[in-house]
């Protein structure tokens, strides 16, 4: 509740960027905070080993003075002059000499180890020390190692006759301040008559001098050396910090490592003496370096993330910019800003685009189906036959049939269709051709209350005009209860399409009791032809097919034409002209065929040589054999080029707006068909698609290099209008010529 | 759609840019200090020198010393670690310095402790490193010349210890005349005394035997006595004027009450503050402790020596030695010169009021003492380079300061020093 609360008070897209933000700040913080801490940690370690290290250090340098005294104590007792001084029982009877020599050696070995702060031995008989200040009666000695001073003296005595305090023990002095002492009683046997005590004390400034001159420390350590009861002998820090040390020390008593305040640190026990070596170092003058590391990678990050945001900032305002000014235009046309959601209010109005898109399309679809509508009307109407009359009507209509085959339905109520029906019969039709996706187009309107639909395709497929037959009666039938269907014969010019219209218009006409069936006018043709046939329309027929150079048609119709219209005339007369009416279309046919001049003389001699109707028949059969084979010889040569030639006469004046395929078939003097089907099989596209693909090459030349308007351009390369230019061009490119000029070639042009 | 992909290369090369500049610089100021130690390594040499505390605090020296040697360091390219040694354990730190290889290129010695340095050869002469034009310039030259050779650079050559006096008090006991004599010395503190005040202090509780400078050798020589024998095979302090110079000073506390009871435990230190405070009237020190006495407001004079037989005190000749164990001995003798140069030493002297040793120095220590070195020279001493002195003045100091306790007699304490000094200097016959 409240997450939404906010959401809506600062807006989803604020919302959205500062919780990503926050979030990328977070993760970024937890990496950083990770690896910092895991590297203050390795640190910390290395520091408690370098501690570790320091107090081993300290330990065997401060362990090796110590035995090094050890060690001279070892000899000690065998040196001449002190078992000489043991042995002696008063004092009148010893040799001074003796004891300068074992003063002077004292005093040698003082100076050779530093930690010696006094070295002296008693001898209690004598009551005498001999030390490094010299040989005096014990109290006078006493005395001059003491400030001239023999107030402690007996307690002094005490202490180092004492057996308990052999070895190395501690004391403290008269200022308050732990001593360290070594006492050993000479000779080292087991036998009550000690005869020499060894005492000497540790100059504790000396081991101090060395904790502080520690070469690891350079004033970021304290490093200290603590008796084993916890009494803080020597250290080296302040006399202030002796207190807070102490307590430390007690605090952390039987630790290995401490960790204190700034400090962590090591105490390491002495091997041979009881002492404790501690070291503790400043972790923050140690991590220095790192801590600096850290501090830089917080600051970098820190000015990358300024950086970043500054520039989100300054990108997005001006990335906003035209989104926004849509926005300010969209609230102009909505007042309802408030509380609006920037986002759904574009969503909304894309959407809206998007519908207006899709009905503007379906208007002119729409509009294009008029003009189809209005162009078959046209042709129908005007019963033209001429086909460069229909072309010019197709331009005029925007219309590019580009398919060579032609056939006409009619559909017919007899109650007639509303206006409603026959766009919901040719809607349905059409959309249903357009799913077929086969090379097949579909022109239809309404003329004369029937509806009249235009097939337009590459080839025949009688199935498919089968289906699609049976769809437009039911779409029919739908539409009105009883319905006719009517189908006219294929042609393949545009000139026929009426023929094919008056065909089935025909049908319709003739034939009963078709409700609801697809009444077929090639069903219907044969058995009339026939019976024509039958009677006189066979010369004429003859005739006609001489005269189209139908030779084969010919041949076929020859034998026929002597059985049944020359031969079974008995009138000698009528048969005669009927006989010479024959002979005359083949000699016609004979001038018109300058293939066969050489042998015209021939057969007209082999026709006037003919005796009998039999040997007549020969010679003509002769005749057309050999004139359809001359026939066939040129058509095939003719044919054979017309592709090329074809393709060529299209490189070459695609530009022209008149060009096209029936243009083409006229001007080879073969049919649309074939013209379109060999151009097919030759070169993979038809001849229209190749027309159109050279003139959208060169508009696209011509939007990206010249100035010209898109209408311009569309006459400037062949269109008859710029509405198919920006159609084709669609239908090529995917865009329009306008969105192409806006944004050049797609990449993949380049 | 373009400014968007040049703006996200800017943002991914600054941070990468940021990232690596990050590492980059970090490890090319590691390599440059490496570079950098490397060639101070090389080049950047050290020297040790070890000098005595003449400032009020042991870092005051260090921080005169510090700034003269300044200019030096930066022209030779070279780090010179000065330590103060204290004077309590002076010979002692010397001895376990250098023979354990860890003493200074250059030190500061006196005259009773060069001689066992010669000996070891553990000190180098300063012949070769001299030309004629600058022995010219000093002073003092043939006070450091032993066996004939230059082994030692005077540094601090008076520092003369004279009896101070309180003008004040002696006015006020009534003592007009400066005393010249033990015996009119007796009478004057005796009339102090009577004040009230405390006629006269000694610092017999000072752990430095260099305190006999002061309090005993002076006597002995006065007494026309010698520390030894002409040849330094012998004590000589145990002869009659010896022990009538023990027995003075041993009067003077035990029976003459004119030293007071805690002279024994009482330092240098002590005995000048006391001065300064102005509750003594006598006090035997060096010269350049006037300079102090006037700071503290004491209306003061002084008079050379008493005179027994003959007026005599102690003078220092203390100079500065080359420690042969040295890595840059060229280096180490030049140090010594420029330590011992007019604008070094005039320096020096602004803290240490000393006579001046070279001719390039002006005058700079209190014009009072110009009597001690000028008219007084006769009475001045220093101490004999005995092979061995220094055990023996430790020895003597030690049973003298018995005997100031009242646990020797004179006799005792100076007859046992002598078996020591005895036994000890055999071995230079």
């Amino acid at each position: 509740m409240k997450k939404e609360k906010i959401k809506k008070k600062m807006g989803k897209n604020l919302f959205i960027w500062i919780r990503s933000f926050l979030l990328t700040l977070i993760l970024i913080s937890g990496v950083l905070i990770l690896l910092t801490n895991w590297m203050v940690r390795s640190f910390s370690n290395e520091i408690m080993n370098l501690n570790h290290r320091i107090a081993a250090n300290i330990q065997t340098s401060i362990d090796i003075r110590l035995n090094d005294i050890d060690n001279f104590m070892a000899q000690l007792p065998l040196n001449a002059d002190n078992l000489y001084l043991s042995k002696i029982e008063k004092v009148e009877e010893v040799d001074v000499k003796r004891m300068i020599q074992m003063s002077s050696r004292l005093n040698d070995y003082k100076v050779s180890n530093t930690f010696i702060g006094d070295i002296c031995i008693y001898y209690p008989k004598l009551d005498y020390i001999v030390g490094d200040l010299g040989y005096f009666p014990a109290r006078q000695y006493y005395m001059l190692a003491h400030e001239n001073k023999d107030t402690e003296y007996k307690n002094w005595l005490k202490t180092i006759t004492s057996e308990e305090k052999n070895g190395y023990h501690f004391q403290m002095d008269a200022d308050e301040d732990l001593q360290l002492h070594y006492t050993k009683w000479l000779p080292y046997d087991n036998s009550d008559e000690k005869s020499a005590i060894l005492h000497l004390s540790i100059n504790k400034e000396e081991m101090e001098h060395m904790l502080k001159n520690d070469k690891y420390a350079s004033g970021h350590s304290i490093n200290a050396v603590m008796g084993q009861q916890g009494n803080l002998y020597a250290f080296s820090g302040s006399k202030d910090e002796k207190t807070w040390l102490e307590e430390i020390l007690q605090e952390n008593a039987g630790k290995q490592y401490i960790e204190v305040e700034k400090y962590s640190g090591a105490i390491q026990d002495s091997d041979f003496y009881p002492l404790n070596y501690i070291t503790l170092y400043d972790r923050k003058e140690l991590l220095k370096n790192s801590y600096f590391v850290r501090n830089i990678a917080y600051l970098s990050l820190g000015i990358c993330m300024i950086l970043g945001i500054t520039l989100f900032w300054i990108l997005g305002r001006r990335n906003n910019r035209p989104l926004k000014n849509i926005l300010e235009k969209l609230y102009v046309v909505r007042e309802d800003r408030e509380g609006q959601d920037e986002y759904a209010l574009i969503q909304s109005r894309i959407d809206t685009m998007l519908e207006n898109d899709l009905t503007s399309q379906k208007k002119l679809q729409e509009q294009r189906n008029a003009m189809e509508g209005m162009f078959l009307h046209y042709l129908l109407s005007s019963e033209e036959k001429n086909n460069s009359v229909i072309f010019a009507a197709m331009q005029r209509f925007h219309l590019q049939l580009e398919y060579s085959l032609f056939q006409i339905m009619v559909l017919r109520s007899k109650i007639g269709f509303s206006e409603e029906n026959i766009k919901d019969v040719i809607g349905k039709i059409k959309r249903q051709i357009e799913e077929l996706q086969k090379e097949l187009y579909v022109i239809a309107t309404e003329f004369k209350g029937d509806i009249i639909f235009l097939f337009h395709m590459e080839e025949e497929v009688q199935d498919l005009q089968e289906v699609i037959a049976k769809n437009i009666l039911t779409a029919g039938k739908e539409a009105q209860s009883s319905v006719q269907l009517s189908v006219g014969e294929v042609y393949d010019t545009t000139s026929n399409v009426i023929l094919s219209y008056q065909q089935a218009f025909m049908m319709l006409d003739t034939t009963k009791n078709t409700e609801n069936q697809i009444i077929k006018f090639e069903d219907y043709r044969q058995p009339a032809v026939k019976e024509e046939k039958l009677e006189s329309g066979i010369m004429a027929e003859y005739e006609m097919a001489v005269l189209e150079g139908n030779y084969e048609n010919v041949q076929k119709q020859i034998d026929r034409l002597f059985n049944q219209y020359v031969g079974n005339d008995h009138n000698i007369f009528t048969a005669r002209s009927k006989k010479y009416a024959v002979i005359n279309s083949a000699i016609e046919a004979l001038n018109r065929t300058p293939e066969l001049e050489n042998q015209k003389a021939e057969y007209i001699l082999a026709l006037q040589n003919a005796r009998d109707n039999q040997t007549l028949l020969e010679v003509i059969h002769e005749i057309f054999q050999a004139l359809e084979e001359s026939q066939k010889k040129r058509q095939k040569s003719r044919k054979e080029g017309c592709t090329e030639w074809a393709k060529s006469y299209i490189d070459q004046h695609f530009e022209d707006p008149m060009i096209g395929l029936y243009s083409i078939a006229e001007m080879l003097g073969i049919s649309n068909s074939y013209l379109s089907t060999s151009f097919k099989k030759q070169y993979g596209l038809g001849i229209v698609q190749y027309i159109n693909q050279l003139r959208i090459e060169k508009a696209k030349k011509m939007i990206l290099n010249t100035d010209y308007s898109i209408k311009e351009i569309a006459f400037r390369v062949g269109f008859a209008s710029d509405m198919t230019f920006i159609r084709v061009f669609k239908q090529f490119e995917n865009v329009t010529p306008g969105k192409y000029k806006k944004e050049g070639p797609a990449e993949s042009e380049l | 759609m373009k400014m968007k992909k040049i703006a996200s290369l800017v943002l991914a090369g600054a941070m990468t840019v940021s990232m690596l500049s990050g590492c980059g610089t970090q490890d090319k100021t590691k390599n440059e200090e490496q570079a950098k130690e490397t060639k101070e390594s090389a080049e950047k040499k050290d020297l040790t020198l070890w000098m005595p505390p003449f400032g009020t605090e042991e870092s005051l020296d260090k921080e005169v010393w510090g700034k003269i040697l300044e200019p030096f360091e930066k022209e030779n390219n070279v780090n010179v670690s000065i330590e103060i040694v204290p004077w309590s354990n002076y010979e002692e730190k010397y001895l376990t310095g250098i023979s354990s290889g860890q003493g200074p290129d250059v030190g500061y010695m006196y005259m009773e402790m060069i001689n066992d340095y010669i000996e070891s050869e553990s000190i180098t002469p300063f012949d070769e490193y001299l030309t004629e034009e600058e022995k010219e310039n000093f002073f003092y030259l043939d006070k450091g010349v032993i066996e004939g050779k230059q082994y030692a650079m005077p540094i601090v050559v008076g520092s003369a210890r004279v009896m101070f006096y309180n003008k004040a008090l002696l006015e006020e006991a009534g003592v007009s005349e400066v005393p010249e004599n033990w015996e009119e010395f007796t009478q004057a503190c005796k009339k102090v005394a009577d004040t009230g005040k405390t006629p006269f202090l000694q610092q017999w509780g000072d752990k430095s035997k260099g305190a006999m400078n002061a309090m005993f050798f002076p006597y002995l020589w006065q007494a026309g006595g010698q520390i030894f024998n002409d040849e330094g095979t012998e004590a000589a302090f145990n002869s009659e004027a010896g022990l009538k110079a023990a027995k003075f000073i041993a009067d003077l506390k035990l029976k003459e009450n004119i030293l007071p009871e805690e002279v024994t435990s009482m330092s240098e230190d002590q005995v000048f503050s006391e001065f300064k405070k102005g509750n003594v009237a006598f006090v035997v020190g060096p010269t350049n402790k006037g300079a102090e006495f006037t700071e503290a407001g004491v209306d003061w004079d002084y008079t050379t020596s008493l005179s027994d037989e003959k007026m005599g005190t102690f003078a220092s000749a203390d100079s500065l030695v080359l420690i042969s164990a040295s890595k840059n001995k060229d280096l180490a003798a030049e140090l010594v010169k420029f330590m011992l140069s007019g604008p070094s030493m005039t320096e020096f002297h602004k803290m240490a009021p000393f006579p001046p040793v070279a001719k390039d120095e002006a005058y700079n220590d209190d014009p009072a003492f110009k009597k001690v070195y000028e008219e007084n020279q006769e009475a001045l001493n220093t101490l004999p380079a005995v092979k061995g002195s220094a055990a023996v003045y430790d020895n003597l100091y030690k049973n003298l300061q018995l005997m100031m306790l009242g646990e020797l007699t004179p006799e005792e304490a100076l007859n046992n020093s002598a078996e020591f000094a005895d036994s000890t200097l055999a071995q230079n016959k």
